[in-house]
């Protein structure tokens, strides 16, 4: 696999997206393994990779079609 | 094996059953085990494209977002966006506020754009879609969301140890309170709001301006100066009420705040130039209407004329107190301050009142722009000023002379008056001599900052100095660089600016004989042309190393932007036949130069065509100069499945190279081998003169390269006399 950015060869794949990342071209962000009920505690790598061309949102995005 | 379909509420069953166990992980284990359950009738993925896509958004303005617009009378109309629950203010332009104001939910983005562009006439989607996001980012849209990712950062950063606050103050000398608008609006509360109140304002304007008057009256006598309390004790004695004069001097801006119902955001202490200083993060005022600002910046001072009026009514009742020196240094010390806080040319309270008074809220940034660029422009095309334009150069000469003035007398003033704690620590023993050390450091820190800073800058520009006298040196060689591009056949449409732009950034890069310029499976960093030598292009076999020469390139010829243009690997190795000299262009500035050039679109579709012309075997080999005969000569052609794109007997006229579809060859009905992607067909009537010796018939939908006869002699021909490309053998392609 390539780098998303450069098309060098890939080192690892963004954790959010999967795009493939270089060395260079890497970047990290926290990112939530898992979570545990209440009160909410969370499992997280600190510098999970991340490629810097996808953006995770920080907000959850209503479904309302999975509430019928 | 059937599965069970779940319904949406089977789902919801499954994840709320898994989130209510206690300690259980439920992302993404029980999530993803329920959304992959087939669901009845629910395009999940649909409503979440929807849902994603920025156009269908319907944005609404949070209730409590407030957005004000504020009309100037020199036409600098701004307006500013308030997000109270974070307390984060922003200007935005008056066009932006009124959009803004239209967000309540009912309109699409997609809507809002062509309302934007119907009151504007501007079709600028992107600068609206860019406020939505952006409002939307910084909490200022409904609904609500929890930021997940700054809640985890906050989560995972570690708290500070005491060591490191003490080391951040070192740094910065400056502690931050966010608890400071329950401190002030206790103050309000509980004891001084009554002097908001008409009465209390007349008692305070009384007390502060007859304070003033008993100030000269004891000054007039001459009994005391400003050196007299020189004595160590009354030095520290000094420092302690100047502290509580700016703790003072800050709160009358933070009532001003209260009192208009707005809030504060941080306070803090900070050295400022080794004078400790309360300071208020008053940006909740920027909401405030011009009347209410300007009282909220004159209330600092005035809050100081009162104290220093009551220290003055103290001199005038007790003269021959002991402490009458220190209180006339104090009071002298206070109406310099207040002076030098309304003087509306240093950038302080007097600065704020001048400015929002004469509605030119940015005025010194803008004054010293004007005597830095426009004056001296105007002053040599000996154009006129106009009056706003002497205005601006007569406030920014004055501004300057005085903060140099002021500075001057600053440091006359302090060392009249703590003078003698200096000397004092300086003679009291080892230990009161590191203190003074320690003291001066604070005094010093933002001085030896601001000297290294310059150290920095001065470095830098010595580095950009000797890079331009070196680039002087180079004007021959690049002029030679700029001339030979110009040259080139895929770069003839390039405007002079851009391809000025080229040469200035062009390196000359020299190669010893047989030192690769690049290698094959190389990432592409630059685009390359021949100054002097000859250098050969070799294509290495993937198994057996082997090396084949494809092409000698000698002075003006070009390679290396295919690999470029498609971000591709480099499809074979460049080396120096002996000692080349090189011009090479980067990637950046390459790709700048292209994009320059789009608005050519011959120049971009020959590239682009180009690139995908070299993508297959059967023109791989081949330089740029010989694609572009090749484009001269050829087209792109289409056939559906079934047609005949060559008959058997027919005159070969065309060289056929497959870039995407299947076709059958048929020699006499019989299917004799298949072609795909790749492959290359009508060579031989034309390398032996006979006629087409099978026919081809499309079995899916072709995409296909035909060149002509004279451009298959003069670039393709040579490639199969050298065995570089091959007639076909009769054997079935395959994948």
């Amino acid at each position: 696999m390539d780098c998303w950015h450069c098309r060098r060869t890939a080192v690892g794949v963004c954790r959010f997206c999967g795009r493939g990342v270089c060395e260079d071209h890497a970047q990290t962000e926290p990112f939530i393994l898992e979570l545990f009920g209440e009160p909410t505690r969370a499992l997280v790598v600190e510098d999970a990779l991340h490629c810097g061309a996808c953006t995770p949102r920080p907000d959850p995005i209503p479904l309302p079609e999975l509430d019928m | 094996m059937t599965r069970r379909r779940m319904t949406p509420n089977t789902i919801q069953t499954v994840v709320r059953a898994a989130l209510d166990r206690p300690g259980s992980p439920v992302v993404p284990t029980a999530l993803a085990v329920a959304l992959a359950q087939p669901t009845a009738g629910v395009d999940i993925w649909g409503s979440l494209a929807r849902t994603l896509d920025l156009t269908e958004l319907r944005p609404r303005l949070a209730a409590d977002v407030e957005v004000r617009v504020f009309r100037l009378r020199w036409g600098n109309d701004y307006a500013m966006i308030a997000n109270p629950r974070r307390l984060i203010h922003f200007q935005l332009e008056v066009w932006e506020a009124e959009l803004a104001r239209r967000m309540d939910g009912t309109l699409t983005v997609g809507e809002l754009i062509v309302d934007h562009l119907e009151g504007t006439g501007d079709l600028d989607a992107g600068a609206v879609t860019d406020l939505v996001t952006f409002l939307r980012r910084e909490g200022f849209l409904e609904p609500l969301t929890a930021d997940v990712t700054a809640a985890l950062a906050d989560a995972i950063r570690p708290r500070p140890s005491v060591g490191d606050r003490v080391l951040t103050f070192l740094k910065t000398l400056r502690l931050d309170w966010m608890g400071a608008d329950r401190h002030v609006r206790w103050w309000y509360r509980t004891l001084l709001h009554p002097l908001f109140s008409r009465i209390g304002v007349i008692v305070t304007a009384v007390m502060a301006l007859s304070g003033f008057i008993a100030f000269l009256m004891v000054n007039g006598r001459g009994r005391y100066s400003i050196g007299q309390a020189n004595a160590p004790l009354d030095s520290l004695i000094l420092l302690a009420l100047g502290f509580v004069l700016t703790y003072a001097h800050e709160l009358g801006h933070a009532l001003a705040l209260v009192h208009y119902r707005r809030r504060i955001k941080s306070a803090g202490f900070m050295l400022y130039f080794g004078s400790p200083a309360f300071f208020v993060d008053a940006s909740d005022g920027l909401m405030l209407e011009r009347g209410p600002r300007i009282l909220e910046s004159a209330l600092g001072p005035f809050t100081e004329m009162i104290l220093a009026g009551i220290g003055s009514f103290i001199l005038l009742a007790f003269p021959d107190a002991s402490f009458a020196p220190v209180v006339f240094t104090f009071c002298a010390l206070n109406y310099f301050l207040i002076f030098e806080n309304l003087i509306p040319l240093l950038e302080l309270d007097g600065y704020f009142i001048l400015a929002e008074a004469i509605e030119v809220p940015d005025l010194r940034e803008r004054s010293l722009q004007f005597i830095q660029h426009d004056m001296w422009h105007k002053l040599r095309s000996r154009a006129g000023f106009s009056k706003q334009e002497v205005g601006l150069g007569v406030y920014a000469v004055i501004g300057v002379a005085f903060t140099i003035f002021s500075v001057w007398v600053a440091i006359f003033f302090w060392e009249a008056i703590f003078g003698g704690l200096v000397s004092g620590l300086w003679n009291g023993g080892t230990g009161s001599r590191i203190l003074l050390l320690v003291l001066a450091l604070f005094v010093a820190g933002p001085a030896i900052r601001g000297l290294i800073t310059l150290i920095r800058t001065t470095g830098k520009r010595l580095r950009a100095l000797g890079r331009k006298i070196a680039f002087r040196f180079e004007t021959s060689w690049r002029v030679e660089a700029a001339e030979m591009i110009d040259a080139l056949p895929a770069f003839d449409e390039l405007p002079e600016d851009v391809l000025s732009d080229l040469a200035g950034r062009v390196r000359l890069v020299a190669c010893r004989p047989g030192e690769p310029v690049f290698r094959q499976g190389d990432r592409p960093t630059d685009f390359y042309v021949v100054r002097t030598g000859t250098l050969r292009i070799e294509e290495e076999h993937p198994d057996t190393g082997d090396t084949t020469t494809l092409r000698t390139l000698e002075r003006g010829d070009s390679f290396g932007e295919l690999a470029l243009l498609g971000s591709s690997p480099r499809t074979a190795t460049v080396r120096a036949d002996d000692d080349a000299e090189l011009f090479a262009v980067d990637e950046s500035t390459f790709d700048r130069l292209l994009a320059g050039s789009i608005e050519t679109p011959t120049f971009r579709l020959t590239l682009q065509t180009m690139a995908e012309l070299r993508d297959m075997p059967a023109f791989s080999t081949l330089g740029t100069e010989e694609l572009s005969e090749l484009l001269a000569h050829g087209s792109w052609v289409t056939a559906a499945p079934g047609e005949t794109m060559v008959e058997q007997g027919a005159v070969g006229d065309a060289f056929f190279a497959i870039r995407s579809g299947r076709a059958d060859v048929v020699r006499d009905g019989s299917l004799i081998r298949t072609l795909g992607p790749g492959s290359h067909f009508g060579e031989i009537a034309l390398l032996r003169d006979v006629p087409r010796t099978a026919s081809v018939v499309a079995t899916t939908p072709i995409r296909a390269f035909r060149l002509d006869r004279v451009g298959f002699d003069r670039v393709v021909r040579e490639a199969f006399q050298r065995g570089v490309l091959k007639p076909p053998v009769d054997k079935t392609w395959q994948h």
